[in-house]
């Protein structure tokens, strides 16, 4: 039997080729449209996994950015603040250098001291620096200032911070570290999915020393002993009136002793952690960098996995717009032929 | 020779009828050209018997209709349903999966549990940064909500497309019955009166157009019985339709071989139907189950049911079933219950008393308070610690406990708060004493870190060891994969269904051209017949003359 078709077999092929072109050209002007050849899982399953990896590591990889660069901001400001108090360090050193000559008088090294009183101040205040709203060197302390002449409320044992000599004047103030919970620990943040940078350093690694020695200097400018006698040691409270004309070697001997707390603090201290920061500073920048180029590398991976090729998209289009209406053409003749056009 | 004239008028007469019955079985054809089901008609006219002279000459008598049949091939009829069923099949699962589909969107135009996720864990380390900060608090509060609700959403929409299969399973063996009820009567029409009358022809074409409407809905056996009746069974034998009677199916949330305490119930918490017989056991009424038969066929019941899951004795709970709805809702409760177990343990810190059988939190909020439940990074209406051990419970025994369908639908973010996040760990080294400092994030830090920890998860039939964001990715690729093969495979069918119609119609379709046709060459016919009957009543006026 030859192969019938039927009036109903013909409009019938007519109508669902129609529905399947007009189907392909729909999404064809879709991916058009919006430039993504695959919008939903069912279009590329294989790929699905893929573009939801490449979007979340876009987004982790921003995150990191962000971080990193809150981080680069926080560790520029460390450097200024050292470089600030390498200064205030080298100008101590000086004055003690100066005040070490006996050609001063007691009287004379006294008016110096208000000098030093003034350095240990901005020394101080840089030690309780903020950065966005947090203290630097306070590690995970963030309520109170970390170098304080105040004794932190409801501590137990701890010492009323002052000295017991020169009561109303700066040499009675004595500036530590307040070591609460969490000031022992540093800020760190996670840079990469493998790596972190710590930002800070606690306070009395890097201001300690500075202010003991700033203070000591001051105190013995002002004519007072300061226990322990060790210059290397953090200031106790302690300490000893020097009688003037008697002790007056006696105080050189004391300024010269604070010479080497100013070479610890400064060699040591101030300068070791600037190098810190700026080795750190680094890592963060090609941290950045790193990401900043991962972000690019996958951006550009996942466009080649989701975008529309335009020019493919294009040639698409027009192709299946011209056999519709070379289909629409053919489907009006095919159904307009009938016997009865005969009869 | 005048019975020559008589017999010639005879044969002239019956060619007239012949030929007008003939034109007519065209006009009917004709009428019928898009009548659903119909089976084009053909005449069949056969030479009458000859007449013997005994002489050795024979002369024929003419010719009479001998039967109208309608032109079927039973072979092609077959194939043409079961392409039916197919494409049903595929049919009722693309446009399932295709409402499925957008939930997982990969360009952004919808908030994912992926896109939630990467929020939440970004606002925790942001916060990680300057724990603090009211703002990046909130932040993170804001984000915790968001991923909860996204999760609730997606399971709901899930447990809403099973229910809406449910429902419509309920809808369709209605269906079922009903077409079956219709077959049986048409079988008591047919069977025993086989006469090729049109009305039987007719009832003939509904019963098979039945029989298709039916393989639309599931798949069946047709066999035709040597009294004209269709026998009508489904998969293992069950007859649907026998002869006069036909046996209905029903539809039953607890049918009787339910194992003791129950199927459990759907993704939504209420139970789901099995397709079942009723039969009388003398001892009461007992349910023969075609669940799982019918799921394994073709037509939409089948398509349906391979969506929604069908359930086995041995389940325990909604994600025991065996379906492809279950298996993306199963990836979602895997991702729920990670965040209400391993995350809410992760936030509580270690144990302060160095891991005793309770677990005292180590970590503390902006007042410098410990959590205070197990549940309080993420929870849920009804979280309870029944173990009474600190930590969050074994999700499976609370489920039970607590008559839980999914923790998916109902999990919420737990920090109501912005000073109630416990961003901070202890920093007092004792056992019993605790000491915290709001500039401390490292309870954050250890949290941020579970996101790539690769750990084992098991919920029904989903099992895969991983990290938390590729239970996401096997969600999206199934998903995916899913609906691409639901597309291609409905696209196939319809060919493969269109291929059979053709075949069919080429078989039993009307052809006006080919009418038209056959129309003249019978209405010729039919005036040559009416010019034999003029030669005929001219030889017979000839003769009646020569009498006169």
């Amino acid at each position: 039997m030859s192969f019938r078709i039927t009036n109903n077999q013909s409009t019938q092929f007519f109508i669902d080729q129609i529905n399947r072109q007009k189907v392909g050209l729909e999404e064809s002007r879709q991916m058009l449209s919006s430039g993504v050849e695959v919008s939903t899982p069912g279009d590329a399953p294989s790929k699905a996994a893929t573009i939801e990896n490449y979007n979340r590591t876009i987004v982790r990889l921003d995150a990191y950015k962000d971080r990193i660069n809150s981080g680069i901001s926080s560790m520029e400001l460390q450097e200024t603040v050292l470089n600030t108090a390498e200064s205030i360090m080298l100008r101590g050193k000086e004055l003690a250098t100066q005040a070490a000559n006996e050609t001063l008088s007691s009287e004379q090294r006294e008016q110096m001291a208000i000098e030093v009183f003034e350095l240990r101040d901005s020394l101080v205040s840089l030690g309780n620096t903020k950065n966005q709203g947090v203290y630097i060197y306070g590690g995970f302390d963030d309520d109170d200032p970390p170098f304080d002449d105040t004794p932190a409320s409801g501590v137990a044992g701890t010492p009323g911070y002052t000295n017991s000599l020169g009561a109303g004047t700066p040499s009675s103030q004595r500036f530590i570290y307040d070591g609460e919970d969490g000031t022992a620990n540093s800020r760190d943040i996670v840079v990469s999915d493998f790596e972190s940078v710590r930002i800070t350093t606690p306070g009395d690694q890097v201001f300690q020393g500075g202010i003991s020695a700033l203070e000591r200097l001051g105190r013995a400018l002002s004519g007072f002993y300061t226990t322990p006698a060790s210059s290397a040691a953090t200031p106790d409270g302690g300490g000893l009136a020097m009688t003037f004309p008697a002790d007056y070697h006696l105080q050189t001997q004391e300024i010269l002793n604070t010479m080497d707390a100013f070479d610890t603090s400064l060699s040591k201290d101030i300068t070791g952690e600037l190098m810190s920061v700026g080795a750190r500073l680094n890592k963060l920048h090609d941290a950045f960098d790193i990401a900043d180029s991962l972000v690019f590398n996958i951006k550009n991976a996942r466009s080649g996995v989701q975008d529309v090729d335009m020019f493919e998209a294009a040639a698409n289009f027009s192709n299946l717009q011209t056999s519709l209406e070379a289909l629409l053409n053919a489907g009006v003749q095919m159904n307009s032929l009938s016997i009865l056009n005969y009869i | 020779m005048g019975s020559g004239v008589s017999s010639l008028l005879d044969i002239s007469k019956r060619s007239l009828f012949n030929q007008s019955q003939a034109i007519r079985v065209i006009g009917n054809n004709i009428a019928n050209v898009n009548t659903e089901g119909y089976s084009r008609r053909k005449v069949d006219i056969k030479s009458s018997d000859s007449f013997d002279t005994g002489e050795g000459t024979s002369f024929g008598t003419g010719a009479d209709i001998d039967s109208v049949y309608r032109t079927v091939d039973k072979f092609i009829n077959l194939a043409y349903q079961g392409r039916i069923g197919d494409r049903a099949r595929s049919e009722a699962r693309d446009e399932f999966l295709a409402r499925l589909e957008p939930m997982f969107a990969l360009d952004g135009s919808t908030k994912t549990i992926s896109s939630e996720l990467s929020g939440f864990f970004s606002a925790i380390e942001d916060l990680a940064q300057n724990p603090s900060d009211v703002s990046l608090r909130r932040n993170v509060l804001d984000q915790g909500q968001n991923l909860a609700t996204t999760i609730n959403r997606v399971y709901s929409q899930v447990s809403q497309l099973q229910r809406e299969a449910d429902d419509r399973i309920n809808y369709l063996v209605e269906e079922v019955n009903r077409i079956g009820g219709q077959i049986a009567n048409l079988n008591s029409q047919i069977s025993g009166k086989e006469d090729g009358s049109q009305e039987l022809l007719t009832a003939r074409d509904q019963r098979e157009q039945l029989v298709r409407d039916l393989s639309e809905i599931m798949s069946v056996t047709t066999v035709e019985n040597s009294d004209g009746s269709t026998l009508v069974t489904i998969g293992n034998g069950f007859a649907l339709v026998s002869g006069i009677h036909s046996n209905a199916l029903e539809t039953s949330k607890s049918p009787s071989f339910a194992p003791v305490g129950g199927y459990p119930k759907g993704l939504d918490g209420d139970a789901l139907s099995f397709i079942v017989h009723d039969f009388d056991t003398g001892a009461g009424t007992s349910h023969a189950d075609f669940t799982g038969t019918i799921a394994a066929g073709g037509g939409e019941l089948g398509g349906l049911l391979s969506l929604r899951g069908v359930q086995s004795a041995t389940d325990t709970t909604a994600f025991d079933a065996v379906g492809d709805f279950v298996t993306a809702a199963s990836m979602v409760e895997a991702i729920a219950e990670d965040l209400l177990t391993r995350f809410n343990l992760s936030y509580l810190g270690p144990d302060e008393n160095g891991g005793t059988a309770f677990h005292n939190p180590s970590s503390g909020d902006l007042a410098g308070s410990t959590p205070a439940s197990p549940y309080s990074l993420f929870n849920f209406t009804g979280a309870a610690d029944l173990d009474a051990d600190g930590r969050p419970d074994d999700l499976a025994g609370l489920r039970t406990a607590l008559t839980i369908p999914s923790f998916a639908e109902i999990i919420q973010f737990g920090v109501t708060s912005e000073q109630q996040l416990a961003a901070a760990l202890d920093l007092d080294p004792a056992a019993g004493s605790l000491s915290f400092t709001t500039g401390d994030s490292r309870n954050l830090d250890n949290l941020a870190a579970l996101r790539q920890q690769k750990v084992a998860y098991s919920v029904g039939n989903f099992n895969q060891t991983s990290s938390l964001e590729e239970v996401y990715d096997t969600l999206t690729s199934t998903v995916g994969s899913l609906r691409a093969t639901s597309k291609n495979q409905f696209a196939l069918d319809k060919d493969r269904e269109t291929m059979a119609k053709e075949l069919y119609s080429s078989t039993s379709g009307v052809s006006l051209d080919e009418e038209f046709a056959n129309l003249i060459t019978f209405q010729k016919a039919y005036e040559a017949s009416a010019r034999l009957v003029r030669v005929g009543d001219e030889m017979l006026t000839e003769v009646i003359g020569l009498l006169g």
